[in-house]
């Protein structure tokens, strides 16, 4: 798959990504970096332990990584997971973890096609 | 010689401040050709790194939501700490809220940017912010540069004033330099002792730099009795006292006595042969009558002619010279300033401590209140 293939199938705006990073070849270099973010690995840890507070910043972190990269279905997730665990509301950030985790799972795997 | 200036041959620093690495990779990214970036991964580090060298960057890129110290929490300490005067914060956040952004504005970050980065938006934005603020801090240099140039001016005029008394008069060009050193030495150790004299540092300073005059009316003396190895006849002594009202009349006659600096020389001048008990000349004052930056000129002039070679006396020793003065033998003096002589009795016998420091933290103080000025009005 090429960068707009990737894009395409994430939901993602490629040629806005292009025009806010200028230049393809920095796109595709910042994109990689997803599939090696810790932040939605610490978020599972931090729910299943409890640890509203640590589980709220990995939220926060991964809606900033998925914003920076433009992928709007992951980051729309993440962002409902970040706005439940702001007001402390755990159980509510448990009830939309599938659906993230479906979500980044999918991400992850389109973004290790890019050639 | 400016302490807060930023070296325009070199790139300029921005210190970004983010915990997520991806960011700070981005925004070295995005400013790196232009910029020397510098990274801290927490609000901590950051305070941390700004203790140490918040002059030396022109702008800080700061994120909110971060483990240990927040940005919140970087932005009150930074404002505590008046650093916010010169270096200008640049929020950045994926948190668009209004809250927020007003939270990091009532807080003093001068500019707020939302992820996800448009680089051609924050780096345009970044470099408004930074050529801004540098204008502004060429000002202040300016202003500053213009102030020590005055003062060095000054500085030159009265010591080439004194140096041809003292050349008139025999004596080494190290006498005025003493007397500013002594002076000097006296009137801080009086503060740490007492409050009964208004007496803070930009006082003393302006009483050092007037003491050099202190001699002035000296060349209106004839080199007969200026230089005479002898005693003076009562009538030639009359004639010497007459240095002191010369000395003051030659300011007076100056016309720039509005100067708060003529003003000090001029009391210096007229009454730094006045004693404590009244027995001094020319106008007999006593007590506090004598305003205090006469009194420790007095007793600096008293205390270096007797540890110095004259016509007249071989130089005493440091010890010799302080039992003298503690025994009223050169006059009485006002017991506070006696005291705080022998406190720095061990400071007198060092070498005399080099202009350049004084200079320096001068220029310090002058370049704080440059920005205080300038942020007030602005």
């Amino acid at each position: 798959m090429n960068l707009q293939d990737v894009y395409a199938a994430l939901g993602g705006d490629y040629n806005a990504m292009l025009q806010m990073m200028m230049k393809q070849e920095r796109v595709a270099r910042f994109l990689r970096k997803f599939p090696n973010d810790k932040s939605f690995a610490e978020l599972q840890a931090a729910l299943a332990e409890g640890r509203t507070q640590d589980a709220f910043r990995a939220a926060h972190t991964m809606k900033g990584v998925c914003g920076n990269l433009g992928l709007p279905r992951v980051k729309n997730l993440s962002e409902q997971a970040t706005e439940a665990l702001r007001g402390g509301d755990i159980d509510a950030a448990k009830a939309i973890m599938p659906a993230l985790e479906a979500e980044y799972n999918f991400t992850v795997e389109t973004i290790n096609k890019l050639e | 010689m400016l302490v807060t200036g930023i070296d325009r041959g070199a790139k300029a620093k921005i210190l970004v401040v983010d915990d997520l690495a991806m960011n700070r990779e981005l925004l070295t990214e995005i400013l790196g050709d232009t910029y020397e970036i510098h990274q801290a991964e927490n609000g901590r580090q950051a305070v941390n790194i700004l203790v140490k060298e918040s002059h030396s960057f022109a702008c800080m890129l700061l994120d909110i939501i971060m483990p240990e110290m927040n940005g919140y929490e970087v932005l009150e300490w930074v404002k505590e700490n008046q650093i916010l005067n010169y270096l200008p914060v640049v929020v950045i956040s994926s948190d668009d809220r209004n809250e927020s952004i007003a939270k990091a504005f009532a807080l003093g970050a001068r500019e707020y940017i939302s992820r996800p980065f448009d680089f051609t938006i924050v780096r345009r934005r970044v470099e408004n912010m930074i050529e801004l603020f540098g204008r502004q801090r060429n000002l202040a240099s300016l202003v500053v540069d213009g102030m020590m140039q005055n003062r060095n001016t000054k500085d030159v005029m009265f010591d080439t004033l004194s140096a041809m008394v003292e050349f008139r008069n025999n004596e080494s060009g190290q006498h005025v330099q003493n007397i500013r050193r002594i002076t000097g030495l006296l009137l801080k150790e009086l503060v740490k002792r007492t409050d009964k004299y208004a007496l803070d540092d930009k006082t003393i300073d302006l009483i050092v730099t007037a003491s050099s005059m202190h001699d002035i009316g000296k060349i209106s003396i004839p080199d007969r009795i200026l230089n005479k190895p002898g005693k003076l006849t009562d009538e030639e002594f009359e004639i010497m006292k007459t240095h002191t009202t010369t000395g003051a009349r030659m300011l007076e006659n100056g016309g720039h006595m509005d100067s708060t600096l003529i003003q000090m020389a001029y009391k210096i001048c007229r009454w730094h042969h006045e004693r404590w008990d009244g027995n001094g000349y020319p106008d007999g004052l006593k007590g506090d009558e004598i305003p205090i930056s006469a009194q420790a000129v007095s007793l600096a002039d008293v205390y270096d002619a007797l540890t110095a070679e004259r016509v007249y006396k071989p130089p005493f020793s440091p010890e010799k010279s302080l039992s003298m003065i503690t025994n009223n033998e050169c006059g009485v003096f006002n017991p506070l300033l006696i005291d705080a002589l022998l406190a720095v009795k061990d400071e007198l016998a060092n070498q005399p401590a080099p202009n350049r420091f004084l200079a320096s933290q001068t220029e310090r103080e002058l370049q704080k209140m440059v920005w205080q000025l300038m942020n007030n009005n602005s």
